[in-house]
């Protein structure tokens, strides 16, 4: 069964031929082949082929997760490396992927990342990435920055 | 470059939910949304919480009144208020007193007016909560010892109803009292970290801090039991003599000093700051979550 191959299809049809049993790392694969057996093609709407590539990537390598902690801290390093690869309009991309395919571990992988790369941003930056409207008056925005000025001031970064 | 396709508001959540308090506090001024993401989910749990502590000026007493509500939303709002004050002979009471009360009432019930005349106040040593949908009566509840100004004691109630105070006994030893219902327990101060370790595994979501008030008030140590944060031992080492209050939210510590303004220390970013007072009278503070600011 674990040697059945599925093909994947992306919105932009770039196909992928994957092992079922990472296919089935992809949730909304899963409850596919769960509703009827006999699919061996699926297409994916809403990923491109691009970003599709990447979530399989991340499925292949998570395909066996063992227990020991070799193990653990071994898949650990390999999710930082592959993070790193990524610019923050890719993981936005990817953490999309993840949430309409189903990939839990992806999924928690990618909102990490995505907070620690943002988590030095200015307003203005997070405005830009996450296409945010400013709908604060100069007033409001100056006291919403006045009342929280300690985020502000780089000089109170925690010392240990 | 082009703005990135909007994220469900619960990817936004996954993410804020990881994010340093630090960072929150400054995207509230992202925009009004994220203003109040930044305020609500900002916790350890799923439930958006949102705290505030709100001391209200009291001219009456002495000390004046702390409120807070507190948490879940299905609670709706509870403030605690409590006021010290001395009678004739100079003896120091002490009462508590619980309301429950829409967000904006607050201000209202922590009024000294309206807590004399809902409340009797009686002279034998009594020590009387109001809790939320719940009476707490204490006939016996041992009078706490104030001959130490510097060592007023901290309030604490978790989500079991549960009163926590932290103070001097008869004999000056700190220590701590659990009320629920008309029971109350007393706690040796040296049991403290068997207590925090109860407390974490019967309460997961308990927020406790306690102050222990050393020989000379000029040392406190603080520990704090969070559900994620492990428990932190935190020695203030205060440069000023006398340290009023010492409240808590949500991971904040706040301590107030009288004449001298007050301290924020968070634990989670293990800093200090001090925000000068300028008035001579004890003024309110107000906590909302993130945002510790001050009010007068």
């Amino acid at each position: 069964m674990s040697s059945n191959k599925i093909v994947l299809t992306s919105s932009d049809g770039e196909s992928f031929e994957v092992e079922e049993v990472v296919a089935r790392k992809l949730q909304i694969v899963g409850h596919m082949l769960e509703d009827d057996c006999v699919i061996n093609e699926i297409p994916l709407q809403n990923v491109t082929g691009d970003i599709l590539s990447m979530v399989i990537e991340y499925c292949k390598t998570h395909v066996d997760e063992e227990e020991s902690e070799e193990a653990q801290t071994k898949l650990k390093t390999w999710d930082e490396e592959f993070m790193k690869k990524f610019d923050i309009k890719t993981l936005l991309q990817i953490i999309l992927a993840a949430n309409y395919l189903n990939v839990k571990g992806l999924l928690d992988l990618v909102s990490q990342t995505i907070a620690d790369t943002i988590k030095d941003y200015t307003p203005e930056q997070i405005r830009e990435v996450f296409g945010v409207e400013n709908d604060y008056t100069e007033e409001e925005e100056a006291e919403v920055r006045k009342e929280n000025a300690w985020a502000f001031d780089e000089a109170d970064t925690p010392k240990p | 470059m082009a703005p990135a396709e909007k994220l469900p508001s619960y990817l936004v959540g996954e993410i804020i939910y990881r994010l340093p308090t630090k960072s929150l506090a400054r995207f509230r001024a992202v925009s009004k949304t994220c203003n109040i993401c930044s305020a609500g989910i900002n916790d350890d749990d799923d439930d958006p919480r949102l705290e505030r502590l709100v001391m209200v000026e009291n001219h009456d007493f002495r000390f004046c009144g702390i409120g807070y509500d507190n948490s879940r939303p299905e609670m709706g709002y509870k403030v605690f208020g409590y006021d010290f004050y001395f009678d004739t002979s100079g003896q120091l009471y002490q009462n508590v007193a619980i309301y429950n009360c829409k967000s904006d009432a607050c201000k209202f019930i922590s009024n000294a007016p309206c807590f004399g005349a809902k409340h009797k106040i009686d002279g034998n040593h009594e020590a009387v909560a109001w809790m939320w949908f719940m009476t707490v009566s204490i006939p016996n509840l041992p009078r706490f010892q104030h001959k130490c100004l510097d060592s007023q004691p901290s309030y604490f109630i978790d989500n079991r109803k549960r009163l926590f105070v932290s103070t001097c006994d008869e004999t000056g030893h700190a220590c701590i009292y659990v009320v629920k219902g008309d029971l109350f327990k007393k706690i040796p101060i040296d049991s403290i970290v068997g207590l925090l370790e109860l407390l974490g595994s019967r309460a997961p979501s308990i927020h406790l801090t306690d102050q222990f008030p050393s020989l000379f008030g000029r040392h406190h140590q603080s520990r704090q039991r969070h559900m994620i944060i492990e428990v932190r031992d935190i020695t203030f080492d205060m440069p000023y003599p006398i340290l009023t209050s010492l409240v808590h939210c949500d991971g904040l510590l706040l301590s107030s000093i009288w004449k001298k303004g007050f301290v924020v220390w968070n634990p989670c970013l293990r800093q200090k700051r001090l925000i000068e007072n300028h008035e001579f009278r004890f003024c309110g503070l107000g906590y909302d979550n993130s945002r510790p600011r001050m009010g007068y």
